[in-house]
């Protein structure tokens, strides 16, 4: 476990900052405590001062988690973001997208919000911009890449596909050895 | 041929024969034998056919008809010919049929069937010209996606095959297909949610597989992708008439709250606790799908719409609904806590039914039946609720259906409620503004029959205003008092002035209704408990109510009134009896105060909605509410307010002073019946009197007023607007004290009450302390050994040594070895010594050894261990520390990094960014308590004095409006015979630019005289003028208005101190502008009649006598005016939700904070 070195943090707070904007800095900065991040098995780790110090009585080979997982780096030194930085996204998150009930199970299935189930959309969202996807009882689902601004969300037909799929909780199931 | 047939050549025999056609030869040769045949064979068959004709002719036979022939028979001199049914000749059809191997033919004879031949027309066939084979095929204008373009042909060029392709792949041809069938794609809009996702999954199911898998192995390539998806979306939707208009798509601001998840949000610190939401997702689709189609099963959908929004009132109200929950009991707080929860969740209908079962049961009153009535009825306000499509509404929708669920919900009063239920009129009629001023007329009527009397006796048609004001402030005041009545909490209070100015709003409108509503609601609650008082005046107001059409509603209205009062009194003897519990009626009361406000709420809407009149009359109320307010906090004395007090007081006060002889036929007979019961509070109540006393203030007042005839048009303002004002300046401060003093013995009780609790719990756990020395008893076993001096349980060994001290001891489980080492000369008080050694954080490790040898006297930490310890630890502490800070260090420059990283990445954000200073405390608005005694409490009270010194500010500003400008008495006029000068307007003002030189000179000296003088005020002068006289009430009467807008202003939301004083300022920028305008207009008046001439008599020829009538003729048609209105209205519609939204996001801050 180490922290990230400055490439890392960029890319990391590159993707990060698609889904939350500055608000990283409140991550960064808490008043409540010391947090940090953790690079451990290529994947970034979230989490306290305190925890930090813990989890250095466990070898580095045992320790299969920390703190909260944000994602991990791949092969080619990209960050991805794992469904488990849900929980950090959905208080920040600058541009939201609501699923109506219909459409929450198949994007629950991992697959992308089309028009016809996309039930409200943030105002002036860009082209490609990260957003969090809740459901309309605002119950945040996943996130995921608006394929359309707001604009034009509202003139394609109701097939075509307006939030690309990122992560979403249904993830916990399918996903569940490789999440951790 | 033959000669050279078989003849050698070179070696070899010719063969010689006829050559073969050429093929080519052939064809032609037979296509000219076919051209050639059919010409013959229609030339063999035309004679044929003539030939059967004249045989069949000869056989008796005309036109294939037999007559007079059994079917059957076969004609004669033709083999097969038969006869058929009908007469018909027609031959024997010889079938050949195969069947398995063997075939067989099968005779088919026509006379044993009946048959059906139809004749074809050759020249209808030829008519309609055969289509020639090249137009046989046809084709679709399908579109220009891919699958018709690989139809027609075209073919994309090749992709390689990638796991994706086969999504898109299948999204495409479904998208075609939808295409292809724009029918289905219509359904597929229309049905919403469940349609496109039914046909989606499948046809997707392999992907997730798919995408598992490329996540684990090919992330790298996740933009790549997407940039690829995206083109391809791009190329599959850029097609034209793709423009499918979009109907549900919300799309909101980047300060949009999360509803629930909001409160989640707003934990920044704690994010971890998600698993408080209750998601429920059912019940949003519910609510989604019933808000989307009014589908036919209304019942349900008014359930969930009921429930729907009511969960947003739920959040909405929360603040007012926690306050007015707070003077129940902590366990009835829990409960109506929990029904809020419930009824927040819950959306079946059957549950809905059973919340109101819930407070029914509260209520002691429910049947099945009731039940049954009430689902009834529901639905009926349902559908007055389903007119109001607007979402926007749909805060007000929950209002009114939570009103109407509470009346229901005592039901028991069904025949009450029926008659009310059919007194409303025709729901419809509160949704087009069109109708709307019928529904605000109709409480007027309602009124005008209940004040009929006085409108008739008063002669005084001419001010309408102050009937109106009369009426608004009795039509406002009813609930107003069932608010007030509630408020035996300060806090309540601050509430109530807000809701008494939205229900100035809604009075003119259906408002009645709602009232009587909470008056059916209050009703039941109040007869178990009014035995002997109450029984006359409701044995008497029931048969009343059941009166049809008007006159049960007057009566109900005023029984309402009665009600209320009696209510009053019900509260005073329960605060006589000092009632610290509030009973369960205390809560229902606690109910209908959230009725009434909810009730109030929709009246706000239907008024905004109203048209001009009614807005105009609803600005003239406005004036009253700003002094209710002042007085709101006055508990009771305000209850019984001077303006409503003629309303049911009978035969005092107002209808007094107008000497009202008429009245008594009705008025009084209704209020006779209810003199009794209120008399009786009068010598119950110690506050009665003075609440009757005020009135007669007030008679006192109006009686004054009354004398002169000039002030009336302006007392009839007022009248309504200034008599709580004066009152409150005589006995506010009394009042007020006294109000005090209530809300600090309200906050002594609670303190009291919360002590007691305490007090309690203490107790219990004293008890449970006492418990367990008894319990340590039983471990002792050594009880007579003296000298054992470790004894684990030692506190009962002692007493054995020293019964005395035992005693004063009592129980001791904290007794050390120490203690029975150091004997009977260390006290008790020795044990709590401090010890020096165990100081620090040494002496922690100290102490922490200590604890783990236990209390063994041999291994006893005294300070010798800590000195020597002491070098160690700091040794250690020191690395520690030097570690710790080395880590902190670490990590302040890991943030430090991380920060400059983000900035770097953001560009234009500040370093240490501080945690939003924004960020809001929370502030407990159940808890909040209004104390008098409190400095920061002075926020809460309603400023009644920069109002009223607004209110004496206008009147001052009236009076010198109304009285006439002082003229300065050096000034004398010389009154000459010339009328035209006499009635000509003031030519003091410009007497230079007059050319009249007949009295121009003596003018110029008056002139003259008057500059001599300062002459500050008035520079206009004096003005003898019928005209200028006009300008001026003209002028006055501008200036109502402007007053009535400004006290529109003052709305709940828009109390923002800033918003005031501009009002203010506006004010004075009217004075000034009123005193320009009041010499402008006069001079262009003076020009008008200077040149026609004009004098106060009419002539024949006059030019006024041809312009008036115009003003009364429509300048446009009808039609248009019509139109151009339905489209204006649109407008302020729009306009008009749009300003109701904000205010409702303001109030809903507002309450918030």
């Amino acid at each position: 476990m180490r922290p990230l070195t400055e490439e890392e943090t960029k890319t990391f707070f590159e993707k990060l900052s698609k889904y939350i904007g500055e608000n990283i800095k409140l991550l960064v900065d808490r008043p409540d405590g010391t947090y940090c991040f953790r690079l451990h098995n290529n994947r970034v780790y979230y989490m306290s001062q305190n925890i930090l110090k813990l989890s250095t009585n466990i070898s580095r080979d045992k320790l299969v988690s920390v703190g909260t997982c944000f994602g991990k780096f791949t092969k080619t030194n990209k960050f991805r973001l794992h469904i488990t930085a849900l929980d950090f996204l959905a208080p920040y998150a600058k541009f939201k997208v609501w699923v109506k009930p219909g459409a929450e199970q198949s994007f629950l299935y991992g697959n992308h919000i089309l028009k016809s189930g996309l039930g409200r959309i943030t105002e002036n969202t860009m082209q490609y911009q990260g957003v969090v996807v809740y459901s309309m009882a605002d119950v945040p689902l996943g996130f995921g890449v608006a394929a359309k601004t707001t604009q034009e969300c509202r003139r394609v037909d109701p097939m075509s596909i307006v939030v690309f799929h990122q992560a979403d909780v249904g993830e916990f199931i399918r996903n569940e050895d490789a999440l951790t | 041929m033959t000669v050279l047939n078989k003849s050698k050549w070179k070696g070899g025999t010719l063969q010689i024969e006829p050559a073969k056609e050429s093929f080519l030869h052939k064809l032609a040769q037979e296509r000219q034998l076919e051209q050639q045949r059919p010409r013959r064979d229609t030339d063999d068959k035309h004679p044929n056919a003539p030939k059967l004709l004249e045989s069949f002719s000869k056989a008796g036979v005309e036109n294939f008809t037999m007559k007079a022939a059994v079917p059957g028979t076969e004609i004669p001199g033709h083999k097969d010919w038969v006869v058929s049914k009908y007469g018909r000749v027609l031959p024997v059809m010889q079938l050949r049929r195969k069947k398995g191997t063997k075939t067989c033919t099968i005779k088919y004879d026509p006379s044993k069937y009946c048959h059906n031949i139809r004749r074809l027309d050759p020249r209808t066939a030829d008519a309609d010209p055969p289509t020639p084979v090249a137009q046989l095929t046809w084709q679709m204008n399908s579109g220009d996606d891919d699958i018709s373009r690989k139809r027609r042909g075209e073919f994309p060029p090749y992709r390689p095959p990638k796991p994706k392709r086969t999504h898109t792949d299948v999204l495409e041809s479904i998208r075609a297909a939808t295409q292809a069938r724009p029918a289905q794609v219509v359904s597929c809009a229309k049905l919403k949610n469940h349609q496109p996702m039914n046909e989606f999954v499948p046809a997707n199911d392999k992907r997730p597989a798919q995408r598992r898998e490329r996540a684990r192995y090919e992330d790298s390539d996740s933009e790549e992708e997407m940039r690829r998806l995206v083109a391809l979306e791009q190329s599959s939707h850029n097609a034209p008439g793709r423009d499918v208009q979009d109907d549900n798509l919300e799309v909101v601001g980047d300060d949009y709250l999360v509803k629930f998840g909001g409160a989640r949000q707003k934990r920044r610190g704690s994010l971890m606790n998600q698993d408080e939401d209750d998601y429920d997702s059912a019940d949003t689709d519910e609510l989604f799908t019933s808000r989307k189609r009014p589908v036919p099963p209304r019942e349900n959908i008014s359930g969930e719409r009921t429930a729907a929004p009511k969960r947003k009132l739920g959040e909405q109200d929360k603040g007012t609904k926690k306050t007015a929950v707070l003077s129940k009991e902590a366990e009835e707080d829990s409960t109506g806590t929990e029904e809020m929860a419930t009824s927040r969740k819950l959306s079946l209908p059957q549950k809905k039914n059973n919340i109101p079962e819930e407070r029914t049961g509260k209520a002691k009153r429910k049947t099945k039946e009731d039940n049954g009535g009430s689902t009834e009825m529901m639905t009926v306000h349902s559908e007055e609720d389903e007119d109001e499509t607007d979402s926007a509404d749909s805060d007000y929708e929950a209002m009114f259906a939570n009103v109407t669920r509470l009346e229901i919900s005592l039901a028991d009063l069904q025949k009450l409620a029926q008659e009310s239920l059919e007194k409303r009129p025709p729901p419809d009629a509160r949704v087009s503004p069109a109708r709307v001023p019928k529904r605000g007329t109709l409480p007027e009527d309602i009124l005008a029959a209940l004040l009929g009397d006085d409108g008739s006796d008063d002669k005084r048609e001419a001010k309408k205003e102050k009937q109106k004001g009369r009426r608004v402030a009795r039509t406002r005041l009813p609930p107003f008092r069932g608010t007030a009545t509630l408020d035996e909490d300060a806090l309540k209070k601050t509430d109530v002035p807000e809701n008494t100015k939205d229900k100035s709003d809604g009075s003119s409108s259906s408002f009645d209704e709602e009232a009587k509503a909470a008056a059916a609601v209050r009703r039941p609650r109040l007869s178990p408990q009014r035995e002997q008082k109450q029984v006359s005046p409701d044995s008497e107001e029931l048969p009343v109510s059941r009166k049809p059409s008007l006159p049960p509603q007057k009566n109900i209205s005023e029984e309402r009134t009665g009600k209320a009062k009696r209510k009053i009194k019900d509260d005073d003897d329960e605060r006589s009896k000092e009632m610290s519990v509030p009973s369960e009626e205390d809560e229902d009361e606690v109910d209908s105060a959230e009725s009434d406000d909810e009730a109030v709420f929709p009246n706000v809407t239907r008024l905004e909605i109203s048209l001009a009149y009614l807005r105009k009359m609803a600005k003239e109320k406005r004036a009253p509410p700003d002094a209710r307010v002042t007085s709101a906090r006055v508990p009771k004395g305000g209850i019984l307010p001077e303006d409503d007090m003629p309303a049911f007081l009978g035969d005092s006060s107002s209808e007094d002073e107008r000497e009202a002889k008429k009245e008594k036929q009705k008025g009084s007979t209704v209020a006779r019946t209810r003199l009794p019961p209120f008399r009786g509070t009068a010598t119950l109540d110690e506050e009665a009197p003075k609440t009757t006393g005020a009135p007669q203030n007030t008679t006192g007042e109006s009686d004054a007023s009354s004398s002169s005839s000039e002030e009336e048009a302006e007392e009839a303002e007022e009248a309504v607007a200034l008599r709580r004002p004066r009152l409150s300046t005589r006995e506010e401060e009394e009042r007020q004290r006294k109000d005090n003093k209530r809300r600090l013995a309200a906050v002594e009780q609670r303190r009291k009450e919360a002590q007691e609790h305490k007090k309690l719990i203490q107790g219990a756990l004293a008890n449970l302390d006492a418990v367990t020395p008894k319990t340590g008893k039983h471990i002792v076993f050594n009880f007579d050994d003296d000298d054992e001096p470790a004894a684990v349980a030692a506190d009962d060994s002692v007493p054995a040594r020293d019964k005395a001290r035992a005693a004063a001891s009592g129980p001791r489980l904290f007794g050390s070895s120490e203690d029975e080492e150091d004997g009977d000369d260390e006290e008790d008080g020795g044990r709590f010594h401090i010890r020096p050694q165990f100081e620090g954080q040494a002496g922690q490790k100290l102490m922490e050894l200590q604890s783990r040898f236990g209390t063994d006297e041999r291994f006893r930490m005294d300070s010798r261990f800590l000195e020597e310890e002491e070098k160690e630890d700091d040794k250690e502490e020191s690395e520690v520390k030097t570690s710790v800070a080395e880590d902190e260090d670490f990590l302040q420059e890991e943030k430090r990094r991380n920060m400059s990283i983000l900035q770097g990445l953001l560009g234009h954000q500040a370093t240490s960014a501080k945690p939003s200073a924004k960020t809001k405390t929370f502030r407990d608005v159940s808890a909040l308590h209004y104390d008098p005694s409190r400095e920061e409490h002075a926020a809460f009270e309603s400023k009644a004095d920069s109002n009223k010194k607004s209110k004496s500010a206008r009147r001052k500003k009236r009076e010198e409006a109304q009285k006439l400008p002082e003229v300065s008495k050096e000034i004398f006029y010389d009154v000459s015979g010339d009328l035209k000068a006499m009635f000509g307007p003031a030519a003091v003002q410009k007497p230079a630019e007059q050319p009249k030189a007949s009295w121009d000179e003596e003018e110029e000296e008056e002139e003259e005289k008057d500059e001599e003088q300062p002459a500050p005020e008035e520079p206009s002068g004096f003005m003898f003028s019928f005209f200028g006289d006009e300008i001026q009430t003209a002028s006055e009467h501008k200036e109502y208005k402007a007053e009535s807008i400004q006290a529109a202003k003052v709305f709940r939301w828009q109390k923002d101190s800033r918003l005031q004083d501009s009002s203010e300022d506006e004010e004075d920028e009217e004075e000034v502008q009123q005193e320009e305008s009041g010499a402008a207009p006069k001079n262009t008046t003076e020009e008008m009649v200077s040149s026609s001439n004009n004098f106060f008599f009419f002539r024949i020829d006059d030019s006024r006598l041809s312009e008036g009538p115009k003003w009364f003729c429509r300048s446009s048609q009808l039609e248009e005016e019509r139109e151009e209105w339905e489209e204006r209205r649109t407008e302020l519609r729009q306009e008009y939700r749009k300003k109701h939204k904000d205010a409702c996001r303001k109030l809903k801050s507002s309450q918030k904070t």
